[in-house]
């Protein structure tokens, strides 16, 4: 094809290479250092949390709250404007979502409230305090628990579903898939994700680690 | 068993699990249910025990051991008791694979119990009859009879079913029960089963007689000067060819025959399948991938009609064959048949590992032309964003690297096929090489009666041994894969349609086109409510506008009001008429829908906007897409209304494509009309002339408008707000505007919006 029309100027800094099959256009973490480029990371204000503004401490009923250094929070983005002053404030329990939850699990961490309104971005846990890290932590350990498959024992396709027995991190399991090539989504070259009839997860770190016999067993569907 | 009558177990407890629920104090005389879930909140797979009594609620977690269902020991690891009285509004919350009961307990949010998604229905089992008898202090039995979670798991492998509503294992069915219920098919052609069985009874008989009258007969009888029928070679062939004619004969009836019975099989079962997928509501189609759906319905009926239009006439005649040849050489030379066996054995266990492993090598050569079919119709359907962002190079690379996997996957297999099959082959004809040393032995010594033509027929049946034998080596694999296409049909036309027409359905001649909403409760997944307590009404001809953001529900209401999707809670009423006693009919005549996502189907845009109404006339077409603003249009092109639209025809834009559907749904004239977003995709000018087109037609009609465009809404007579699902605000758009709710906001805003272009509303 057209090699000349491409431009290598572009594809330098868009775009890291992830994988050698697929192409995952990476966030820049210091995006406005690019100095031939005017920057858009400036036109969006987003709240990040650190040590100085933020702990993240367990309340009475064992959920994580927040309270923050950061403009006050309003009740919906409806309401004018009351003060952009960053005040201390406690913010109650907040919820975490992972941006990048395979490549960045303890980086760009979402905090938000209920609904899905986002109070403000974790960038890093280890910029918090030791006591909101390992509090944020658990809490990310909690809702993104999934068991990691170490060893495949036994797999029968039977009629379309098929049956698995495995041994995990978390102990021996048997679970069944529907529709197996659907069931298992590559999400790198190597890292798999299955997802049983029930919508249960499980990881495969890495595929072509596992043991011959185990990495027998899936390749047909990889 | 002992448990008082009304306590209900949506699992039953192991003893030792109910002891230690008594130990704890819990009195089983007040018992009202029990339940299971199976992941601690320590985030460890462990068994929990919900038990609620009469005024406490208890949750025991139990050791990381999943205790025995029978008997066996259970270690505590956390015990909680809340009560009643203070414990409120339990909500799931979900996870990545887990979930987590939540609860108000004196006001403040607790954590109940914790489930992974193996368990999500069980856990919305227990919000439901937690409020059920929090409000009512007793539990409807027949409600929940259907939900013991016993009698979801297969009694055999201790699995649960894949679908609870249809109670049929994968793991554990029998193939026969499949092929029974295959047979059923087939029995209506009884009188050609027969026949087909006849011909093959024949072909085999005959195939079997050819080698006797050409070697014994023609060897020893024919060409033998002591010979009975010395010299006499035209008669032998003439019977031969006799024979063969025959046989030919027979062969083609039975060709006929067996694939005019299978057509005619796979139609049926293929109409009988595309009706179920009719019937089945929109449900099944969101939680199955339909793309491909009917792909996968046509593939699997062509793999059942060849299986049994050239699979199954082969194996018979084989099956057959091979036995009447059998009985023949035992009869002629037990000892040489052994011989001609020698090999078998040996040739099956290869012929095994080498199909297994030319199964493995043949779905990865598949998966990879899979994947590399699916880059380039990916890129060639982004080419512009390709171009856009000047990625064509990188896009070579891909395609290069799978490119070169899938050609590398195709030529293992045709190394592998070549260095082996010569090798089978050779394993399988071992025995020949046997037969011919031990009775060409025999012959020449004179010992035993063996002949010249007695071996040249034992020869001759034996490679006609090998044909069959290959061939059913190969045929259980061809077997099983038709077992599995037939089993995911019959899981299509098993699958049972949640929406529902009632038997006795009632059915309205004039509909006066009253809408109410009373409390209704809808989520399409498991424990993620969309719709949460919903009640309004719509008087008969007038317009109702919903405003909302976007994923608030507004074209759920949508949905539930044409039925594609039932309420969990709540109902829907038509005329004061509950939508799930009303007959199909009656809906489908009186509500016309026109949705964000239209859907124009292959044909001319005539084609399309009569689809509503196919006895429509030329001018009542016309009216309609006047109203619609479409004839304007239409008409322009060349071929008006007779252009053809669709995939490989003309491509209408986003707005013109809306137009024909809005001209649809004029057309059929209903008493509701539902329009959600319909004229999103057009322009501010255009949007107005349907708008005063369509406000004639709206005048004494109920009408329903969704819209986030509040310009669209200005001549509702009543407003909804819906926010989550929930419905914070209703009234005239005056009242609302009065509230300073959140309407007023979303009016202040995008009035303003225009303000600052200079416009004012």
């Amino acid at each position: 094809m057209k090699d000349k029309s491409f431009n290598p100027l572009a594809k330098k800094e868009m775009v890291t290479k992830m994988s050698s099959n697929e192409l995952i256009e990476k966030p820049t973490v210091n995006g406005s250092d690019s100095e031939e480029n005017r920057s858009f990371t400036d036109l969006v204000k987003i709240q990040y949390f650190d040590k100085d503004n933020s702990k993240f401490y367990i309340g009475e009923t064992g959920f994580v709250n927040l309270k923050a250094f950061m403009p006050p929070v309003q009740k919906d983005d409806l309401d004018e404007n009351v003060s952009e002053e960053p005040v201390w404030q406690e913010i109650g329990r907040v919820y975490f979502h992972r941006a990048f939850p395979f490549e960045l699990p303890e980086q760009f961490i979402s905090v938000q409230e209920r609904e899905g309104k986002e109070y403000g971005i974790i960038k890093d846990i280890t910029n918090l305090d030791d006591e909101s890290a390992a509090n944020v932590r658990a809490a990310l350990a909690r809702k993104y628990y999934t068991p990691t498959i170490t060893k495949i024992h036994s797999l029968k396709e039977r009629f379309g579903y098929s049956y698995w027995s495995v041994d995990t991190d978390k102990g021996k399991m048997n679970f069944t898939l529907q529709d197996t090539f659907r069931s298992i989504a590559k999400v790198s070259d190597v890292r798999l994700v299955v997802t049983d009839i029930d919508g249960n997860r499980y990881y495969i770190l890495d595929a072509e680690a596992l043991d011959p016999s185990s990495y027998k067993k899936i390749e047909l569907y990889l | 068993m002992r448990m008082p009558v009304s306590m209900l177990e949506i699992c039953k407890l192991p003893p030792a699990v109910r002891n230690h629920f008594e130990n704890k104090g819990a009195d089983f005389g007040k018992a009202v249910f029990t339940l299971r879930t199976d992941f601690g909140r320590d985030s460890v797979y462990k068994d929990v025990y919900i038990l609620l009594c009469e005024d406490i609620l208890y949750v025991l977690e139990g050791s990381q051991v999943v205790t025995d269902r029978n008997g066996g020991g259970f270690d505590e690891t956390a015990f909680n008791s809340y009560e009643i009285e203070k414990l409120e509004e339990p909500r799931a919350e979900l996870y990545i694979s887990s979930g987590v009961i939540v609860a108000k307990y004196a006001g403040n949010e607790v954590p109940l119990f914790n489930y992974s998604f193996t368990y999500k229905h069980d856990a919305n089992v227990f919000c439901d009859l937690f409020n059920e008898y929090k409000k009512d202090k007793k539990i409807d039995e027949e409600k929940v009879k259907k939900e013991r979670s016993d009698e979801k798991i297969c009694p055999k492998c201790k699995m649960r079913y894949p679908d609870p509503e249809r109670k049929i294992c994968p793991k554990c069915m029998d193939k026969i029960s499949l092929v029974k219920r295959l047979g059923v098919f087939f029995k209506r052609y009884k009188l050609y089963m027969v026949l087909m069985f006849l011909t093959f009874v024949l072909t085999a008989v005959m195939s079997v007689i050819v080698p006797y009258v050409i070697n014994v007969i023609g060897y020893d009888e024919v060409l033998a000067p002591e010979g009975k029928y010395f010299g006499m070679i035209g008669m032998m062939l003439t019977v031969i060819i006799v024979v063969r004619l025959i046989n030919m004969g027979v062969s083609m009836v039975n060709g006929i025959i067996s694939s005019k019975v299978s057509a005619r099989v796979v139609y049926d079962l293929k109409k009988t399948i595309f009706g179920a997928i009719q019937r089945l509501s929109l449900s099944f189609f969101t939680n199955r991938q339909t793309g491909g759906l009917m792909t996968q319905v046509n593939n699997d009926a062509t793999t059942i009609y060849w299986f049994f239009c050239d699979g199954f006439p082969y194996l018979v005649t084989n099956i057959l064959q091979i036995s009447i040849i059998l009985v023949l050489m035992l009869f002629m030379d037990p000892m040489l048949t052994l011989y001609t066996f020698i090999s078998i054995p040996l040739f099956i266990v290869t012929y095994r590992i080498v199909f297994k492993m030319f199964g493995k090598l043949w779905s990865r050569s598949y998966s990879r032309h899979r994947s590399f079919n699916s880059l380039i119709s990916d890129v060639l359907s982004g080419m512009r964003v390709v171009k856009a962002f000047s990625r064509e190079g990188d896009e070579v690379g891909r395609f290069e690297r799978r490119n070169v996997a899938a050609a590398d996957a195709g030529l293992k297999i045709n190394v592998t096929a070549n260095k082996l099959f010569p090798l089978i082959g050779l394993l399988l004809r071992v025995g020949t090489y046997v037969v011919w040393a031990v009775a060409g032995w025999d012959i020449i010594s004179g010992r035993g009666n063996m002949t010249y033509g007695k071996l040249l027929q034992f020869i001759a049946y034996m490679s006609m041994i090998y044909g069959p034998l290959d061939f059913l080596a190969d045929v259980s694999n061809w077997w099983a894969a038709c077992l599995n296409s037939l089993h995911r049909l019959f899981e299509i036309s098993d699958a049972k349609p949640e929406v529902v027409e009632k038997e006795n359905p009632v059915n309205l001649d004039t509909v006066a086109g009253e809408v109410e909403f009373k409390n209704v409760v809808f989520s399409y997944e498991e424990n993620r409510i969309v719709i949460d307590d919903i009640s309004f009404k719509v008087p008969a001809g007038t317009t109702l506008g919903i405003v909302g953001h976007t994923g608030a529900g507004k074209s759920t209401l949508a949905n539930l009001l044409t039925r594609l999707y039932d309420p969990v809670k709540g109902a829907i009423t038509i005329d004061g008429v509950d939508l799930k006693d009303l007959s199909f009919e009656t809906l489908r005549n009186n509500i016309a829908i026109v949705s964000q996502e239209t859907y124009l189907f292959r044909g001319s845009i005539m084609d399309n906007i009569r689809y509503a109404r196919p006895d429509a006339s030329y001018e009542e077409v016309i009216n309609a897409a006047k109203i619609a603003s479409a004839h304007d249009y239409i008409v322009k092109y060349p071929d008006g209304y007779n252009t053809m639209i669709g995939r490989g025809f003309k491509e209408l834009s986003g707005g013109e494509r809306q137009r024909v559907s809005i001209a649809r749904a004029v057309l059929k004239n209903p008493s509701i009309l539902i329009l959600d977003e319909a004229t999103a995709a057009m322009d501010t000018q255009t949007e107005r002339s349907i708008q005063n087109a369509l406000n004639s037609l709206t005048r004494d009609r109920t009408t329903i408008i969704i819209a986030h465009r509040l310009s669209t809404l200005k001549d509702a007579d009543n407003l909804i707000v819906i926010e989550n699902g929930k419905m914070p605000e209703s009234g005239t758009p005056k009242e609302l505007l009065m509230q300073k709710g959140v309407y007023y906001k979303l009016y202040k805003m995008q009035a303003e919006a225009l303000k600052t272009i200079g416009i004012e509303e």
